[in-house]
């Protein structure tokens, strides 16, 4: 198994999915959160931890996701009532905290040296279930009665709250579901990857979440999805695996930012964006 | 600017490494130390006014923005932290840079009974004067414009300030700022490497959270709180502990005072 090759980048795209579909229901509530990344890890490492003392997988597996429920309640009880970037501010303090307690863990975790997990237990097509049920999810849930309160609650806390929403309940739903589909696609990594450290959850997975959410959105169910595969595949066809993948992440979340606020998946911002490249070129051409 | 830099860590190390390139391609004297310097805050005012160019201005000049600006420039700049690590990547292939001052001659000396290398005044002569002058800047009638233009930009605007040119001088004055860190710190340990970054990176959401954005002040008392807290973390439970109390501290914080412990009151509507 080539790290790189195509086939690798098949089970990798599953992987992003399941972690941009982890933001999805925080994001709805207008919390964007790169805590995820941390459960992530989590997931990873509890259930390496099982495995490669021959017991069970499904056992590390519930272990990971317990502990990544009991930190994103803590998170959404200390942090629920911040939005926008202060969110993500506390979210990232969660995610480096745990990437600081994989560096210092070295008992469980093997510190710097990294984990070499035993071969043939994860599969491929397993996280591509894991994606598959994520995508179902959101489909099967776009215009119900939670997401439609959810969103409400995503335009304005209070309102929402005058509505007869509960908030608290709906960050804490949010959150536990985020936690579950992120620490389960992390332990599906950790053995699809076979050899993992702390550096595997570091920026560099933060920085391809971020954008993948941003240029995703999360307007309509498939804005993470489309988001995940635009952002795994399209780095990899300009520049390889080269260190250049980075700067080419950071340079399209720049101009998600700046021309596609709320991401692909919002009609009306592709449709203003055409619209304002149409006045732009009208205008270069009327000064020339 | 109500705007978070997260891109300031990637211009503070790329400048700490064009400090240690030129000064070990220069011999280490007391002149290619102070060049080194120079040149820093050089690559720190262009490096910060690009970042600015391509990601700040025209967020906020955007009218299709849906993001608020907080939300936006933390995006965009952490977009552009990750262009400029490459770059540091590039430049260093991954490798510490050492900061050459072995002709400078520069020994130690004795405070207060300690023995102290004569560095460490150095440094902490050039971290009292960029905050005095900082501070001092902060009152002159520029300094007043830039202030009035990061709180209120519509009615410094109305007054006759050319907001542009006062949001350009801010960043200009933090990249320098930035460079002249990023060079002390690379004098100070004999050597930069890019990985510094994203230490810097955290340090710098540290101390803006906590402090609070735009309380110049409370940034630097809460810098010498951060360090002390760091020295201590570091000899109680050991280095690896460090960040984590660091961002214990600042989860804390934001669930009390997410505004910042020094920062004035936020106006619901801008």
């Amino acid at each position: 198994m080539t790290l790189f090759g195509s086939g690798f980048l098949i089970t990798l795209i599953g992987v992003n999915i399941c972690l941009a579909y982890s933001v999805y229901p925080t994001a709805l509530l207008g919390r964007v959160s790169v805590a995820p990344v941390g459960y992530m890890a989590i997931g990873a490492y509890a259930a390496a931890w099982f495995t490669m003392r021959g017991m069970p997988f499904v056992y590390g597996l519930g272990v990971g996701i317990a502990i990544a429920a009991i930190l994103s309640m803590i998170l959404a009880v200390v942090a629920g009532h911040l939005r926008s970037h202060f969110f993500v501010a506390a979210s990232l303090g969660v995610a480096l905290i745990v990437q600081q307690l994989a560096f210092s863990l070295k008992d469980v975790t093997g510190g710097y040296l990294g984990l070499s997990t035993p071969d043939g237990i994860a599969q491929s097509w397993h996280i591509w279930i894991a994606a598959f049920a994520c995508i179902v999810a959101s489909f099967s849930l776009r215009h119900s009665s939670i997401d439609r309160s959810w969103r409400a609650i995503g335009s304005d806390d209070a309102i929402a709250g005058a509505l007869g929403i509960s908030v608290r309940r709906a960050l804490l739903t949010a959150s536990l579901s985020g936690a579950l589909v992120a620490a389960l696609a992390g332990a599906l990594y950790g053995h699809l990857i076979a050899f993992f450290d702390p550096t595997s959850f570091g920026l560099n997975l933060l920085l391809l979440l971020v954008a993948a959410v941003v240029l995703g959105g999360v307007s309509d169910w498939y804005g993470p999805l489309l988001g995940a595969i635009i952002m795994t595949v399209l780095p990899e066809l300009l520049h390889g695996a080269g260190p250049w993948r980075t700067a080419v992440t950071g340079m399209i979340l720049i101009a998600c930012v700046l021309f596609l606020p709320r991401g692909l998946s919002d009609s009306r911002s592709i449709v203003a964006l055409s619209r304002n490249a149409a006045a732009w070129m009208r205008r270069r051409r009327n000064g020339a | 600017m109500r705007c978070l830099n997260i891109a300031h860590a990637g211009t503070f190390v790329l400048a700490a490494l064009v400090a240690c390139l030129l000064s070990t391609s220069m011999g280490g004297t007391g002149w290619s130390v102070a060049l080194a310097f120079l040149a820093a805050i050089l690559v720190g005012i262009v490096l910060n006014l690009a970042v600015h160019l391509v990601a700040l201005q025209p967020l906020m000049r955007s009218r299709i923005i849906r993001l608020d600006i907080e939300m936006g420039s933390f995006l965009a700049t952490l977009g552009a932290f990750f262009i400029l690590q490459t770059l540091a990547l590039e430049l260093t292939d991954g490798m510490a840079v050492p900061f050459n001052t072995i002709s400078t001659g520069i020994g130690s000396t004795t405070v207060l009974g300690a023995t102290l290398p004569l560095k460490y005044l150095v440094v902490a002569v050039a971290a009292c004067a960029s905050l005095a002058g900082v501070m001092a800047f902060m009152h002159s009638p520029r300094g007043r414009q830039l202030r009035a233009t990061a709180d209120n930009r519509m009615l410094a605007s109305v007054l006759g300030i050319d907001i542009r040119a006062a949001q350009r001088l801010a960043m200009a004055l933090a990249g320098g700022l930035a460079g002249l860190g990023g060079a002390t710190i690379a004098y100070l340990y004999g050597q930069a490497s890019f990985g510094l970054s994203e230490a810097y990176l955290i340090k710098s959401v540290v101390i803006g959270i906590v402090a609070g954005l735009g309380s110049l002040g409370g940034a630097a008392a809460v810098a010498i709180a951060l360090g002390l807290v760091e020295s201590f973390t570091t000899g109680l439970l050991g280095s690896s502990w460090r960040d984590t109390a660091a961002f214990i501290i600042v989860i804390a914080v934001l669930a009390v005072r997410p505004q910042g412990l020094f920062a004035k009151r936020q106006r619901l509507a801008t």
